[in-house]
Formats: C-alpha cells, structure tokens, sequence
C-alpha cells in the first residue's frame, strides 16, 4: 500500500473518529452506539500498519487482492450493523405502541374524570 | 350484558359520522379510534361529540384494535365488536353478532360475507382467491373453517378481550389474528357487506399481492414459532 494512501486513510479515519466523538457529547449518538463504529475505526487504522498479515488472511480465503478482503470485511460489517440497527427499531417500535397506547387510554380516562366532576 | 363497537378510523372525516349515527338505535357503546388521521377526522369527532380516542401516532389497524380492546377490558365489557368506520359495515348485523356469545356457543363471532346469500357485495375476484387461499391454510393449521379470513366485522367475548388487550399480534396483518386464537371457539354468522362509500381504499392491486404473500409468510412463521396459540 503507498504511503499516500495510508496517510489518506489514516486522517480520514481521525476526522471520522472525532465527528464520532462530536456527536456522543451532543447527545445525537448514544456512546453504546458509537463503540461499535470506534472499533472499527481502531481495526482500520491497525490494518494500515499490518498489510502483510492482512494479505495472508486473503490468501488464506482464496480473496486475490487485500482490496477486496477490505471490501468483503466492509460488507459483512455493514450487514451486522444494519441487522442491529433494525432489530433496536423494532424494539423501539413496540415501545412506542405501547406508550401511544397508554397515553391515549390515559388522556381518555382524565377526560372522562373531568366529565364527571 | 355490557357491549362495546370499537371503530378504527383514519381519514374518515366524510363517513365517520355516519357509521356512529347507524349505530343508533342498537343498545351498545361505542368508541371511535382516531388513528393518528392526517384529514379533518380529530375535528369531526370532537364537533359532533362522539365518544373517541386520539392516538397521537398513526399504530395501523392492529394498534388501533389492541387499543379498542385493552379500553374494553378496562370499562369491564363483556363484548367487543370490530366495526369499520368507513361505512362498509351493516349496524343491523350486530346483535345477530352478538347471538352467539350470549348462548355461549362461541367466543369469537365472525361476519362472513360468503355464508348465505345476504352480502351482495363480496369483493374483487382477485382479492377473493387470496382469501380462498388463507382460509385453506387455516384449515390445513387448524383442521378449522373460517370462510372470510380478512373480515373486520368481528364480536370478541370476555377472554378474547383479555387475549388481544395484552396479546394483540398487531405486527401480523389481521388474519392472523384469528389463527392466533383458534384454540378458542370460533363461529362464523352471514352479514351484509356494503362498497366503501366515501374515501379510498389504501389497497392497490400491487400492494393485495404483497399483502397475501406477507400473510402467507407470517402462518408459516407464526406455525413455526408459536405452536401454542393455535391447535396445530
């Protein structure tokens, strides 16, 4: 790999972990949800420095070029996270059933307790 | 014996009042779900001061009637009768509905438009052959026939309010909601069946298709996963 490539990767992959970072201390990322992408962030960086084991991992696959192993890694990464992400949404969407739900049989209830008064 | 209609409503700001006027006259409660309506439905309810329920989140047809069940359960009905607000339903129909939870002969009712010969109004042909089609897989789960799978026109008894108030399967589509109680006694009585007057059906051809074979696939995961909710 060029050396221009690797300082490529490497600050794009700093700029990625400080937006990361950015966003846990404005509260629009949970830092639950943030470990996952700063792992990766880790396991890229250590790539950069240890291209000849990851050439042997992709012999060992049968995978031609380390592009493609990084692609292959990529791609498997993004479907776990995806699986997650829709699983947490629909552990969120039967939450938020329910609370509709309480709210509104709630708000009918003090509706009907103001009627009788 | 204390009966409530639960009539799921979303934009159904022109057929609304009707529905709640045909009701007159019947001896039953009424509570009309507003399913989190973009149109003016919220406003007509209130206008008109008909007894609803506001859901600030549109929940679809199973939320809505998980809704309707658990303010039954809590008001202590001792039936709960699924009644679309759009008009296509027959009020005259409800105590006949009703007929066979009082002799305990069943604990859910259902309306069929394909028994006897009073609902002239059955359905396009297409959406005919899906609902052949559920009902065959339901007998063949079952080993029980229940001829009109997608009716909305339904009489719960006490226990079936308890299930569905806590255990509504409001992810499936609602015919599974009959295989997920078949183990309790399931009756089915002809009605009549009127076309949606007013507004849109939100059903296109395409989205039938997919909704049958989104139905197909949930008996078969529901057959899977849950062998306690029905009598394989």
């Amino acid at each position: 790999m060029p050396n221009s490539l690797k300082i490529f990767l490497i600050i794009s992959i700093l700029i990625f972990i400080i937006h990361v970072i950015q966003n846990v201390k404005t509260n629009h990322l949970s830092v639950r949800n943030c470990i996952i992408w700063l792992i990766m962030s880790l396991a890229i960086i250590i790539s950069v420095f240890q291209i000849d084991t990851l050439a042997k991992i992709a012999d060992f696959l049968g995978i031609k070029t380390v592009a493609n192993l990084f692609f292959f890694l990529g791609f498997i990464f993004l479907i776990f996270v995806s699986f997650d992400v829709l699983r947490t949404q629909s552990l969120q969407n039967k939450k938020i059933i329910k609370l509709t739900q309480e709210l509104a049989l709630l708000r009918k209830e003090i509706e009907n307790d103001k009627k009788h008064q | 014996m204390k009966v409530l209609v639960i009539i799921p409503c979303y934009n159904e700001e022109e057929s609304i009042v009707e529905t709640v006027n045909s009701l007159k006259g019947q001896k039953v409660d009424y509570v009309v779900i507003n399913d989190g309506s973009t149109d003016h439905s919220l406003k007509v309810l209130k206008d008109h001061n008909i007894n609803y329920i506001h859901l600030d989140n549109n929940l679809g047809i199973g939320g809505v009637m998980q809704t309707g069940y658990q303010y039954a359960l809590k008001n202590h009905y001792d039936v709960a009768i699924q009644f679309d607000g759009d008009g296509q339903h027959d009020a005259s129909y409800i105590h006949k509905l009703i007929e066979p939870i009082k002799k305990k002969e069943a604990n859910l009712v259902i309306g069929s438009r394909f028994i006897g010969t009073d609902s002239q109004f059955k359905s396009t042909i297409t959406r005919r052959i899906g609902i052949n089609t559920l009902s065959f897989l339901y007998k063949v789960i079952t080993g029980k026939r229940i001829k009109d799978m997608t009716s909305g026109f339904r009489a719960a008894d006490k226990s079936i309010i308890e299930i569905f108030a806590f255990h509504y399967p409001y992810e499936y589509p609602e015919p599974i909601t009959n295989l997920y109680v078949s183990n309790m006694k399931i009756k089915e009585i002809p009605v009549k069946m009127k076309k949606r007057e007013h507004g849109k059906s939100s059903i296109t051809p395409l989205k039938s298709i997919y909704y049958m074979v989104n139905v197909i696939l949930y008996f078969f995961i529901i057959v899977l996963s849950r062998k306690d909710d029905y009598n394989a």
